[in-house]
């Protein structure tokens, strides 16, 4: 039978090593081995995450009632969004947007890595998904994650030389400053929201926000240029009591879904 | 041979990382509910010949692996795997000795609850002191995910240990 105290040597070795391990990984010391098994690591993860998208893709199953929802709700989307094709093909026409274009990508010389997602940290609640390029693509924290339709995803949390992790927007600890696609461009900041959804916080009271309307990055932090789309507008909430409103902004694609996103090197 | 035993058991860790990692992905449910590596290593303590030490090396070493592919502070995974499966070794070994179908229900059971309980505390702990910002929010949500993981758990180690009956029938 075991006993403890016959094995106690055992035990304290065990407790020694595990110690050991955790402080050679605070100094540093363990990195080169972490950075070879995650890179030892990338060659299988990569095709097992796009086989499991194809597994869990019809996880969500949706009610009759609540597709009807759905499509009411577009159908009201493609009534604003024509109203706002007109304004916009007004803009062309008058070279206002064109110009604009013309000055951010001269202005900015962004360049972009394509990267793969791979999975997705074991804790199961920190939103934060693994990617197949690192530092030696270029790749550094808090660097924007785009997707091919040029939608924020997240941004950088850490990178080492062949992966990154990147931290979804849809996270607690998330924060980004953005703008609402409306007359007054109503600035905010927008943070995750349990893993769920997206919350923009400190509007000014008396902005005009509307359902639908567009959120997007405002360009006020450093690496993350503006007017990367963030979602839109869901529900805004108001309280007398307070000196702002909030808006409920969902995002605009399943984060879930993702396999290729971009990275912005600025 | 050493490697006759070490090498299959070090594989299947492998791969059980990478199926936390990867393939559940893409499912919060899977990802959130089922932990592999812990009923993997819990399973080997309780119906494998191999000894206390034995199975502790491959704790250690599967508590590192989800420590690196994980957000929570370095050494979370580990300590709650190392610890869990310490406690639940005294108690088979001091209370639940005749290794009988219901004995092991209770220690996957209790197992299970204290490596949840030992991660919770363990993240909370690392973030009040300002070590990292990540933690595990302890709410519905976590003990609708302790449940889940009480059920599979419990579950596979009933399958597990009629498997071992059947190919067995002395095993006690």
């Amino acid at each position: 039978m075991f006993e403890i105290k016959e094995n106690i040597n055992k035990i304290l070795i065990i407790g020694v090593v595990v110690g050991l391990l955790v402080f050679l990984h605070f100094i540093g010391a363990l990195a080169p081995v972490e950075n070879a098994i995650k890179a030892a690591y990338k060659y299988v993860q990569e095709p097992v995450y796009g086989f499991s998208q194809r597994v869990f893709k019809s996880e969500e199953k949706r009610t009759q009632e609540e597709l009807e929802t759905e499509n009411e709700e577009l159908h009201g989307q493609v009534e604003k969004y024509a109203v706002e094709i007109s304004k916009l093909t007004k803009k062309i026409e008058d070279g206002d947007n064109y110009s604009k274009q013309l000055e951010f990508l001269e202005k900015n010389e962004y360049r972009s890595v394509g990267a793969k997602i791979m999975g997705k940290t074991v804790d199961g609640q920190s939103q934060v998904y693994l990617l197949n390029q690192g530092t030696n693509s270029g790749i550094q924290k808090n660097f924007p994650v785009i997707t091919e339709n040029g939608i924020l995803i997240g941004k950088i949390l850490e990178a080492n030389e062949s992966t990154a992790k990147v931290l979804l927007l849809t996270s607690n600890l998330s924060k980004i400053g953005a703008l609402i696609q409306n007359k007054n461009q109503s600035q905010g900041v927008v943070s995750g929201q349990h893993g769920l959804t997206v919350r923009m916080d400190l509007i000014a009271k008396d902005e005009p926000i509307d359902k639908y309307d567009i959120v997007v990055t405002s360009g006020l932090e450093e690496y993350i240029p503006e007017g990367l789309v963030i979602g839109q507008v869901e529900e805004v909430e108001s309280r007398e009591s307070e000196l702002f409103k909030s808006a409920i902004v969902s995002p605009l694609i399943d984060y879930r879904q993702q396999a290729i996103v971009s990275v912005i090197i600025p | 041979m050493w490697w006759k035993k070490n090498i299959p058991i070090f594989f299947v860790l492998l791969l059980l990382v990478l199926i936390e990692s990867s393939f559940f992905a893409s499912s919060i449910f899977w990802q959130q509910n089922l932990r592999l590596v812990f009923i993997f290593l819990l399973l080997l303590l309780l119906l494998s010949s191999y000894s206390f030490i034995f199975c502790m090396k491959f704790a250690v070493l599967g508590g590192i692996l989800l420590d690196i592919f994980s957000q929570l502070t370095f050494g979370t995974f580990t300590l709650a795997l190392v610890i869990s499966l310490f406690i639940v070794f005294i108690l088979f070994r001091r209370f639940f000795t005749n290794q009988s179908y219901y004995s092991l229900v209770l220690l996957v059971a209790s197992g299970t609850v204290i490596f949840n309980f030992i991660l919770v505390i363990s993240s909370i702990f690392f973030q009040t002191i300002n070590v990292n910002a990540f933690g595990i929010e302890f709410g519905w949500p976590l003990l609708l995910s302790l449940i889940w993981q009480l059920f599979f758990n419990i579950l596979i180690a009933s399958v597990i240990y009629r498997i071992i009956k059947s190919f067995s029938p002395s095993y006690a």
